[in-house]
This record gives structure tokens, sequence and C-alpha cells, in this order.
């Protein structure tokens, strides 16, 4: 837990505004180690920091490979997103409700 | 664990600032800019920025929609929750602020595919994402929304 920790707060301090590209490159080796985390407990995270890690290292346009795998990503992450808002949503209102039937039938004292 | 969930979620927006603020910030960044050799982090003629950085960007915000999904899955909040829960309210206090978020991501890659030079993207769509970004770090704060489950 502490090497995971330390790793992140290296990644953190070398994150600061108006850091320069040598400095982020930098990152990147920190990101890699992060990898195994992830995949073993963060996994939603993962293709974003690949993601990422890959940007940061390499140094040529992002491949239309690239872009076509993100925006099929995005397009899960959106549906999800939605289907899981739409529901909290309407389990709070249900609760809500609840609470108001509860509130009436409660006798006045 | 729950520190753990924090400072990860602390990582990625700070990647993404670090990412913004390399080309928004004063004359000292803009320095450094000009003398990169690297194109990763650019702006271009002060109306484009490069398409990795839109890239990167992008997926940020794709681990911060995500995380908050996660969030979202939980159970709703009862007076006896011994769990970890979801307060009442959070959702609909979350859907505006993402609402807009979405759209701004939208509207950056539907720029980025109608012009012929994918490997730009036009700067004031990609500062309308990260502003838009940045406009969700309260609520993640209030509800401190984890990046793990």
């Amino acid at each position: 837990m502490s090497s995971i920790i330390s790793l992140v707060m290296s990644l953190i301090l070398k994150v600061a505004p108006g850091a320069t590209t040598e400095i982020i490159a930098q990152i990147v080796p920190i990101l890699v180690q992060l990898v195994p985390i992830l995949v073993q407990e963060y996994k939603d995270l993962l293709p974003v920091v690949q993601n990422i890690i890959a940007a940061l290292k390499d140094n040529s346009e992002i491949t239309q490979e690239q872009w076509d795998a993100l925006d099929a990503l995005n397009q899960q992450y959106d549906a999800e997103f939605l289907a899981a808002l739409q529901a909290a949503k309407a389990e709070d209102a249900e609760l809500d409700a609840a609470d108001a039937a509860a509130a009436v039938a409660k006798p006045a004292t | 664990m729950a520190n753990l969930k924090q400072i990860l979620r602390v990582m990625m927006t700070g990647l993404f600032v670090a990412t913004a603020g390399a080309s928004l910030g004063g004359c000292q960044t803009w320095d450094q800019f000009t003398t990169s050799v690297k194109t990763t982090i650019d702006v271009i003629g002060g109306t484009k920025v490069s398409g990795a950085k839109a890239y990167i960007a992008l997926n940020v915000f794709a681990g911060i929609e995500t995380s908050t999904t996660k969030f979202l899955k939980l159970p709703a909040c009862a007076p006896t929750s011994t769990v970890i829960c979801r307060p009442r309210g959070a959702a609909a206090e979350i859907e505006g602020p993402f609402t807009t978020a979405i759209a701004a991501r939208n509207q950056l890659r539907a720029w980025m595919k109608a012009n012929p030079d994918a490997t730009v993207a036009d700067i004031g769509l990609y500062n309308a994402l990260t502003a838009a970004t940045n406009a969700l770090a309260p609520i993640l704060s209030k509800y401190g929304i984890s990046t793990g489950s």
C-alpha cells in the first residue's frame, strides 16, 4: 500500500501546472507501474490510463485506430453512465415518495 | 483504501490540470512550450491544440465519467445504512454538469471528425471541455467519488 501511495505522490508532484514536456514525460514510467494495480483493483480506469501512457510516450500523432477505440469507449461509458444516472434518479424519487407518504400517514402530535 | 481512492482521483484531476495548464498558463509556461521539441503538448497558432493533447483530455474525462458511474450504481442511503451508499439527491446534482461536459466532449470530437486534419483540435472547443471537466471537481469532492469499486 505504501509503495502505491509513494508512486502516486511522485506523480502528483510532477504534474504541477506549467510542467515542461520533459517533466511530463517522466510521468510515463510512473503510470506504467500503476497498470498492474489498476488491473487488479481499478480495472475500469485501465483503458484510459493506457491511452494516456500511449499519448505521452509516443511523440507521433494519434492514429485513427486510437481515435476509433476511444470513440467506442466513450459510447460504452456514456451508455453505462446514463443508465446508472436514470436508475439512481428513479430510486431517489421512489424513496422520496415513500417518505412523503409516511409523513402524511403519521398522526399529528 | 479510502485515502488511496482519493489520491488516485486527485491524480487523474492533476494530470488533466497539467495538460490543460501547460498551455493556458502565463508567460513562463508559454516560453517552456516554445522551447519544447515534443508536439504532445502544443498550442498551434493560438487557435488549435495538438490532437494528442485533446486525446489525453478526452481520456481523462472518460476516467471521471466511469468513476462517477460506479458511484451512481451504489444503493441510495437510508437512515440505517451501514454500507457505502449514494446520498439522495446526488444523481440530480450530477446530471447537469455531466450533461454539459458530455456535450462539450461530443462537440470537440465532432469538430475533429469534420476537419480533414484530425491531428489538431479547435482550442475553443478544447477549452470548453477542460472548463466543463473542471466544473465537475466540486461535485466529485462533495460526494467523495472514488476511482475504485
